[in-house]
């Protein structure tokens, strides 16, 4: 049986959360202050390095040098860490029957294969240190500074203007989704859980999704959207924070390289 | 005439695709720095009469002129048309409140330092510092609106158009919102107002268009308000101080409470 409103009320939560984190790229902190293209090549440089390394150094390093960023541009570690935490967790099931498959040591009844089990171990600490790179990313720099990067970067434009799309859509998506728990919860005595309930609300909700994308289409027009996202293009500047962090990032290569070379 | 004139449409008919018909043979003028009111009852096809008007829809039947020109490209309209749509939730589709406001003055080209000054002087009218940093979904329905208004002011329009712009607002902010747009009609941005809510349209319009479907009246304010008749025929609630003034046989009706007070006091 499925219960819609628990289902449909936890990715609510998920994309709130996730759109929510879009406030703290306001906020003073260091991160924040440094142009969104050095943190872009920073970021594609680290996460590199990270899925490519075969030791635990590297990785761990990374993991703490972005942990110790997000503190410094004013993250709470709680809240960094509950935005990543759960991609890792997923990482580790996909992996997991790696430490069993030709298992041979014994551990509590189960035979266990111990390279198998350091590479399930290291994969997890690699993707758990591109995640938090990525989150920092995205954390401490507003979505339409990336797209004017990315623009001037001289990436597609199609590209460019399909991320702009989803990234917007997501907002029409979620509060329709709000709207419509509202109002099935304003009317229900009890929690009814089935799959007829939850195949008509689902078709509900994806035909008044398509009415509004028109809707949000129209007034995007009405601002003057001609088929390409426009943004303020912000002038790209080497703040002192920059230079340190760039500097930072030098120095992270060396590590990588010492320890992997 | 012809020159002043910046929006010309002349039997425009619009059915939707299930059937439903919403304006029918409807006929309308805009001039420059002019204030005009659209009212009706609901489904009447005000917003759909507004988006045609506005360009963001293209009527079916009929011809519509912008600038005395049939064919002017829609981006060159999008610099020179604001337009507030019914729903806030439509408008306002970005990641946060400062986000929606940048992107109409992005859309058209408009240089960051101007838009910068622009956004000084709308804070100080829709109290925008406090949101600026916040998503829209979480705002009240006053703040969506606010915020909306903000976003279409944003570009420094020549033409304003609003959908029903005053129905989340409480007293004090429509009564700021109200100056604000009056001062810059008197600076020469035109306006076109739709609303199923009489109460507001003297302060905002000077000529009004009474639509069912069919412009079933044009006139000044005054003339058509104050129609008691042609009103409640169109499924419309007279202004009650305008029922008042006529029962206690005043000849010149008033539409505002403050213009009620006058007339009193003139007595």
């Amino acid at each position: 049986m499925i219960d819609i409103d628990k289902t449909a009320g936890d990715i609510t939560k998920a994309i709130r959360n996730f759109m929510a984190a879009e406030e703290f790229s306001y906020i003073n902190g260091y991160m924040q202050g440094i142009a969104a293209e050095i943190k872009i090549v920073a970021s594609v440089v680290l996460i590199f390095l990270a899925i490519s390394s075969s030791s635990f150094v590297f990785p761990l390093l990374l993991l703490l040098f972005s942990i110790t960023l997000a503190l410094a541009s004013r993250i709470s570690l709680a809240t960094y860490i509950s935005r990543f935490y759960i991609i890792p967790l997923f990482s580790v099931i996909v992996v997991l029957p790696l430490a069993f498959i030709n298992g041979d040591t014994g551990m509590y009844g189960l035979l266990i294969n111990a390279e198998g089990a350091k590479y399930v171990a290291l994969f997890t600490v690699r993707v758990m240190a591109a995640v938090a790179t990525v989150s920092l990313l995205l954390f401490t720099t507003r979505f339409s500074a990336i797209l004017s990067a990315l623009r001037r970067m001289k990436f597609p434009m199609t590209l460019i203007t399909i991320m702009a799309m989803v990234y917007r859509y997501l907002f029409t998506f979620l509060t329709q989704l709000v709207n419509m728990l509202l109002g099935r919860r304003s009317r229900m005595v009890e929690r009814r859980k089935s799959i007829k309930g939850a195949s008509a609300f689902a078709g509900n909700f994806l035909s008044r999704i398509l009415s509004k994308s028109d809707a949000v289409y129209l007034a995007m027009r009405a601002r003057g959207f001609d088929g390409s996202v426009k943004t303020f293009d912000r002038k790209f500047e080497w703040s002192s924070a920059g230079i340190i962090y760039t500097t930072m990032v030098i120095a992270m290569v060396f590590l990588w390289a010492i320890t992997e070379l | 005439m012809g020159d002043n004139r910046i929006i010309e449409a002349e039997g425009i008919t619009y059915t939707y695709p299930d059937g439903t018909l919403a304006v029918e043979n409807a006929h309308f003028y805009l001039e420059r720095g002019e204030r005009v009111a659209i009212v009706g009852p609901n489904g009447s096809g005000k917003s759909t009469l507004l988006k045609i008007l506005s360009a963001l829809m293209e009527p079916q039947e009929g011809s519509i002129r912008f600038y005395g020109k049939e064919n002017v490209k829609e981006k060159e309209l999008r610099k020179k048309f604001g337009i507030i749509l019914q729903n806030p939730d439509d408008m306002l589709f970005n990641a946060t409140v400062m986000e929606d406001l940048e992107f109409g003055p992005a859309q058209i080209g408009m240089k960051r330092n101007e838009f910068e000054k622009i956004l000084e002087e709308l804070d100080e009218i829709f109290s925008l510092s406090p949101l600026l940093k916040k998503p829209p979904f979480k705002l009240s329905e006053g703040e969506k609106q606010r915020v909306a208004m903000a976003c279409a002011l944003a570009t420094k329009p020549e033409v304003l158009f609003l959908d029903e712009p005053f129905s989340a607002l409480d007293v004090g902010m429509k009564r700021k919102v109200v100056e604000y747009l009056n001062k810059l009609n008197a600076e020469g941005m035109a306006m076109v107002t739709v609303s199923h809510e009489l109460d507001i349209i003297p302060r905002v319009a000077d000529r009004v268009y009474l639509l069912n479907r069919r412009v079933v009246a044009e006139g000044k304010v005054e003339e058509i308000l104050s129609n008691d008749k042609i009103l409640t025929e169109n499924g419309m609630e007279p202004l009650p101080v305008a029922k008042i003034a006529a029962a206690l046989g005043m000849k010149d009706i008033p539409l505002t409470i403050e213009e009620f007070i006058n007339a009193l006091k003139s007595k």
